[in-house]
């Protein structure tokens, strides 16, 4: 944690006289800017111990520094008790003391009109995160966040209990409360988390876990996340019906399944994904792949064949092989297949009688434009509303368009049976069919004016009418902030969505859509990579109870110990709130605009994954964790019929001493989240057991790691 | 972060502001409610007298998806019903059987309405003899609506629910009672009941409001949420077995987390952990020995039965209840469908009527049902797409039971309400739906425009009568 340097730090009373007051008193103007200067601080904390492991420092700071002669023995070689970190960060000299009254690159705070006010007009270094702080008393280490920036870039406002304008070099922020307030301009490197802990970091949001050997890649590649992440867009898709082949339970698929007959069961495209999920190489597209599903909702309530595997798989392949592919591509592929076709009721559609008491199925219509593309209110590129004139939000779409877009989706039926797929009687593969009599060849006008000509083909007035929905300016922020979401942060700052939606627009290349350029653009954003999220208590997501789970799987290199191979992963939902395939209907396990009752709520922010976060999942989800950490997997849940192990070998190792054991859990589960508290917590309560018993020490400390919000959060 | 900083505002600001509130709502309300708290001495709700008698429960049936309800309650009288039959093709009941005499729908009249036999989906015998019992009632046609709406209004776009026929939008309406304003933000009015009647529940360890289908919008207040209990109760925390876990467990979730999430996380987790065991105090030793149909309806109507025998273990006086049942969006194999969840539904209920009788609870509970939307009565082929009016029941001992409330609308083609498609314009809100039951729940007067911001627009919150009337007792004053 950042030191506090209370005596630094400014009393501003914007009580009766509303003016300045300094402490300790009758303090002299100049020594009162001198000061307000030096509450810039530096995070000695993170500084030293990135010393101390020779961990690269900023690029630009030690260029700065070297180029200094007579390079600084101490860290003021200036004496004017400001570091040579902090005058860097300031635009100043190290071997020139500071002065506020010298140049126009030191920072000030002033009171005004009962306002704080900062000025600091220098527009700050690339590696710099800055960081204005308040706190309303002397007690030490309770600052709260008002704004930060990160190098150059504008300020951000943190919270929500002051007004921030920025003029210029000055931020003004407003309180309404008459109190007093102590005001801090803290300055961090943005790569201070430069470290294992960065990898770990971007491990958890890019694939669905790290590996011990992933976190020594990355850091072997000196932490080249851009390098990565091409690495991995350029591996094979890894596609779940091609990866069913190589489980000896399904060596005879899609001819003969281990279990439930000839037909398999439900429970086995689930067991296919969790094999991907945790032992395929492209960990990106899986987990992107993952992020698309639940987007673009199929599940298996509203389905046919829950037992089927290779429909099933055939259909899940479209996320995979799209995901680092393109969207438009997807949309297509989903709405010509007839698992969709049949699960938002478009399949046998057909145009409206003469006598108009039959008219076309809007389910897909009123779906594909809510969900899938353009949402229900126009938007700005950063994800915004936009407003008319009188303030209101703009719906993006009336009813008149959905019964016109639903004429669109007319015409689709079965393909023809096929006897090599395990449904016989009805193919649920291959891009249904099209019967023009039953499509309606009038013609239609789309949500953005477009007019599809009458006597269009089915094929013709869907790709079309999937083009406008794909072009239309909504599709990029909508879509890119449910990735964001899903991959990162629950809520991600329009500067980043914006960011984010113009790599949706166009890749570099003049392409959009391109996902890979999409993630990469998530994955690479400063806002992801930046250790500024230490100090925004606004950041960060809950992971999803799967994403938790299959954390341990990878960190623990789950194996099966079935002759068959199979992960028996099965019939979490009751316990997860959500699982593969499970969705309860098309709107996905949780909203992506849910807020949960408490400070999240009480500061306009959303939580997506907290709304299946309840007394039931809530416990349930950790007596999964405890179950996989003690008994490995079990099946039944609970029970002890084994069925796949864990290896700790190398946190056993460890665990005779629980400081040793609970750092480590904490770089690889938590990258470095647990705080003191929480870390003494777990290593009494490891201490507890014999020091010798390094299994049950091992065990307690994943148990108690399974529970802590530093691992339940992504920061 | 300073969530106190609330800004106060007039109800009219409030509604006047409601695009803008779409983005922070929730502070919004907060002030309205906290203004109304104190207007109305925080106490008009509470209870004067205890007595061990006042025991009342709500417990709101989600059909979520939207039912099609024209399907569940539907004109027997045979002018009615040939106009339903004909807007609705080849998704219509058959009002008799192949003799041609015998009723196919199960016959049910009511007084009320222009026309005196209805009839109810063949599958639905259970409910058709709770009706004649008078112990279930309809209210025809009701809907999401910000103030009384005419088709000049709809064609003109004013007054128009934020996001109208989406299911999302419609399902948060039904349950905010403020479809001015987007998204779940504003929270429910049984969450904000049930902050007004905290008192009775004195002394009660977990929430006034149980949800046996996780958590949802209508629970949810400003500060209130559902406890969520499974079929076996709360969930027992395993590490809670060992002292020195539990002490790890109570210190990683109560530390005063800086990070919103964590700190969010930490407090619900220990809230979780402190409820369930609560629960179960009471929940394990309840026992309800009536029959419930062997499905996750018929479980999950058991174990609102059985929280409602413990609520005296509970010292719950007060608790509301939430059971969502699923897949009602009928866009294909309406018929099939409905033949199966239906009877589902109407079993389901009978037996959750038996057992509040067998614990001698009827008159103690009353049970309703919310769904997103009515379904268009013209036909897909093989289903109908969402709508807007619908008719929904009330049931249990409370209920002045055997009558169709509300105005069932002429459901002819391009009827006078049909917006398109037989997408009726609701002719009954759920504001006057909904604050009946909180009247009758104990919610006062003075508070129903607290718990339904939009009340004024429809009833006079201050009227000694009631505002539809399907209950025998006119509810608080």
């Amino acid at each position: 944690m950042p030191t506090a340097f209370s005596d630094l730090a400014f009393t501003i009373t914007q009580k009766a006289e509303r003016r300045l007051i300094i402490t300790p008193q009758n303090m002299p103007k100049t020594e009162l800017l001198r000061r307000a200067m030096l509450c810039v601080t530096l995070s000695l904390a993170t500084f030293a111990s990135a010393a101390h492991h020779e961990l690269p420092l900023p690029t630009n700071f030690p260029d700065w520094l070297a180029d200094i002669p007579g390079a600084p023995e101490s860290d003021d070689p200036d004496q004017d008790g400001a570091t040579s970190f902090y005058e860097y960060a300031l635009g100043a000299e190290p071997a020139d003391a500071l002065d506020a009254s010298k140049s126009g690159h030191s920072p000030y705070l002033t009171s005004e009109d009962g306002s704080a006010l900062l000025r600091f007009d220098f527009d700050g270094r690339q590696d710099v995160v800055y960081i204005f702080e308040t706190r309303t008393d002397l007690a030490p280490d309770d600052w709260s966040v008002l704004a930060w920036k990160l190098g150059p870039t504008p300020w951000q406002v943190v919270t929500d209990g002051a007004t921030l304008t920025q003029d210029g070099a000055y931020l003004s922020f407003n309180y309404p409360d008459a109190r007093e307030q102590l005001y801090r301009l803290r300055v961090e490197t943005h790569d201070s988390l430069l470290n294992e802990a960065q990898a770990v970091r971007f491990l958890r949001q890019a694939t669905f876990g790290p590996r011990r050997e992933d976190i020594e890649e990355l850091l072997h590649h000196g932490l080249d996340f851009e390098e990565w992440v091409e690495d991995q867009i350029a591996l094979p898709a890894t596609t779940h019906t091609e990866l069913a082949k190589t489980i000896p339970a399904f060596a005879n698929y899609p001819a003969s399944y281990p279990f439930g007959g000839a037909n398999g069961n439900a429970h086995s495209k689930g067991m296919v994904w969790f094999e991907a999920a945790i032992n395929a190489p492209d960990q990106l597209r899986q987990r992107m792949a993952w992020a698309l599903f639940q987007i673009i909702v199929v599940g298996e309530s509203g389905s046919a064949n829950t037992a089927y595997l290779d429909e099933w798989l055939h259909y899940y392949d479209f996320y995979v092989t799209h995901a680092t592919g393109n969207y438009r591509d997807l949309l297509q592929d989903v709405t010509e297949s007839p698992k969709m076709g049949r699960y938002l009721t478009y399949v046998n559609n057909q145009k409206a009688n003469n006598s108009g008491t039959r008219q076309p199925d809007e389910n897909y219509a009123r779906e594909v434009m809510q969900l899938f593309t353009i949402g229900l209110w126009e938007l700005n590129r950063d994800g915004t509303l936009k407003l008319d004139e009188n303030e209101q939000p703009i719906p993006t779409y009336d009813n008149t368009d959905i019964t016109e877009l639903a004429k669109v989706f007319t015409g689709f039926q079965y393909a023809a049976d096929n006897p090599n797929y395990q449904d016989t009687d009805q193919n649920w593969i291959d891009p249904m069919r099209r019967n023009e009599n039953r499509h309606d060849r009038g013609e239609k006008t789309l949500v953005d004016g477009t007019v599809l000509p009458a006597n269009q083909n089915t094929i013709t007035d869907v790709t079309q009418a999937l083009d406008v929905l794909f072009n239309h300016p909504n599709t990029a922020p909508f879509i890119s902030k449910r990735l964001i979401q899903r991959i990162t942060c629950s809520n991600p700052s329009p500067q980043y969505v914006d960011r984010v939606a113009a790599a949706f627009e166009d890749d570099g290349n003049g392409e959009r859509g391109n996902l890979a350029a999409v993630a990469k653009a998530i994955l690479l954003d400063p806002e992801a990579r930046s250790g500024r999220f230490i100090v925004d208590p606004t950041r960060g997501k809950l992971r999803e109870p799967l994403n938790r789970f299959l954390q341990y799987c990878r960190s623990f290199e789950l194996s099966t110990t079935r002759s068959d191979k199979l992960l028996y992963i099965r019939s979490l939902e009751t316990y997860f709130g959500q699982f593969p395939y499970r969705s309860p209907t098309v709107f996905n396990f949780y909203l992506p605009d849910f807020s949960p009752s408490g400070e999240v709520r009480d500061e306009n922010l959303v939580a997506p994954e907290f709304q299946i976060l309840d007394d039931s999942t809530g416990i349930r989800t950790f007596q999964i964790m405890e179950s996989l950490v003690k008994n490995g997997l079990a099946w039944p849940i609970g029970g002890n019929g084994h069925q796949g192990s864990l290896d700790f070998s190398h946190q056993e190792t460890l665990a005779s001493d629980a400081t040793a054991l609970v750092d480590h859990l904490n770089l690889l589960l938590a990258n470095n989240a647990l705080n003191e508290t929480e870390k003494t917590a777990i290593i009494t309560a490891v201490e507890a057991l014999p020091e010798g018993d390094t299994e049950a020490r091992t065990e307690r400390a994943l148990t108690l790691f399974s529970i802590a919000p530093g691992f339940n959060i992504l920061k | 972060m300073s969530s106190s900083k609330k800004r106060q505002i007039s109800r009219r600001q409030f509604l006047g502001e409601a695009p803008c509130a779409a983005l922070g709502s929730t502070a919004l309300f907060s002030s309205l409610l906290s203004l109304k708290m104190t207007n109305a001495a925080a106490a008009a709700s509470a209870p004067t007298i205890s007595t061990d008698d006042d025991y009342k429960a709500l417990v709101c049936v989600f059909l979520a998806g939207g039912n099609d309800s024209y399907n569940m309650l539907l004109p027997r009288n045979q002018e009615a019903y040939n106009s339903y039959a004909a807007n609705r093709a080849n998704l219509k009941l058959d009002l008799y059987q192949e003799d041609g005499e015998t009723y196919n729908i199960l016959p049910i009249t009511s007084t009320g309405q222009e026309y005196s036999e209805f009839g109810l989906h063949p599958r639905l015998g259970e409910m058709q003899t709770l009706y004649n019992d008078e112990e279930l009632a309809f209210i025809a046609n009701v809907g999401t609506l910000i103030q009384p709406t005419t088709m000049s209004d709809y064609r003109a776009r004013r007054y128009r629910p934020k996001g109208l026929f989406s299911h999302s939008d419609q399902q948060d309406h039904w349950q905010t009672c403020l479809p001015q304003v987007r998204g779940a933000s504003p929270g429910g009015w049984g969450g904000r009941a049930s902050e007004l009647l905290a008192s009775f529940n004195e002394g009660s360890k977990i929430s006034m409001n149980i949800s046996v289908s996780g958590l949802n919008t209508f629970q949810t207040g400003e500060e209130a949420f559902a406890f969520v209990a499974g079929n076996d109760g709360g969930a027992d925390m395993i590490a809670y077995q060992d002292p020195f876990e539990k002490a790890a467990v109570n210190s990683l979730l109560t530390e005063n987390y800086k990070n919103l999430f964590q700190k969010n996380f930490g407090r619900n987790s220990a809230r979780f952990i402190e409820s369930s065991i609560a629960f179960n105090e009471g929940f394990d030793n309840a026992t309800v020995t009536t029959r419930f149909p062997n499905t996750n309806t018929g479980d999950k109507f058991k174990t609102i039965a059985r929280t409602i025998a413990a609520h005296d273990a509970l010292k719950m006086r007060r608790q509301t209840f939430f059971v969502r049942i699923g897949g009602w969006d009928h866009h294909a194999d309406l018929l099939s469908k409905q033949n199966t969840m239906l009877p589902d539904l109407s079993q389901s209920l009978l037996a959750f009527s038996n057992a509040l009788r067998d614990l001698g609870l009827s008159d103690n509970v009353l049970t309703f049902s919310v769904s997103d939307f009515g379904r268009t009565l013209s036909s897909n082929d093989a289903g109908s797409d969402h709508g807007w009016g619908g008719n929904a029941f009330v049931m249990g001992g409370p209920v002045s039971g055997g009558k169709i409330y509300g105005t069932y609308p002429d459901l002819r083609t391009n009827g006078p309400l049909d917006t398109g498609r037989g997408r009726q314009i609701p002719t009954t809100s759920v504001d006057e739906y909904c604050s009946e039951i909180a009247r009758w729940f104990g919610v006062a007067n003075g508070d129903l425009e607290t718990v339904f911001p939009n009340i004024q627009n429809f009833y006079d919150p201050y009227s000694l009568t009631p505002p539809i009337g399907f209950l025998k007792s006119e509810g608080s004053v």
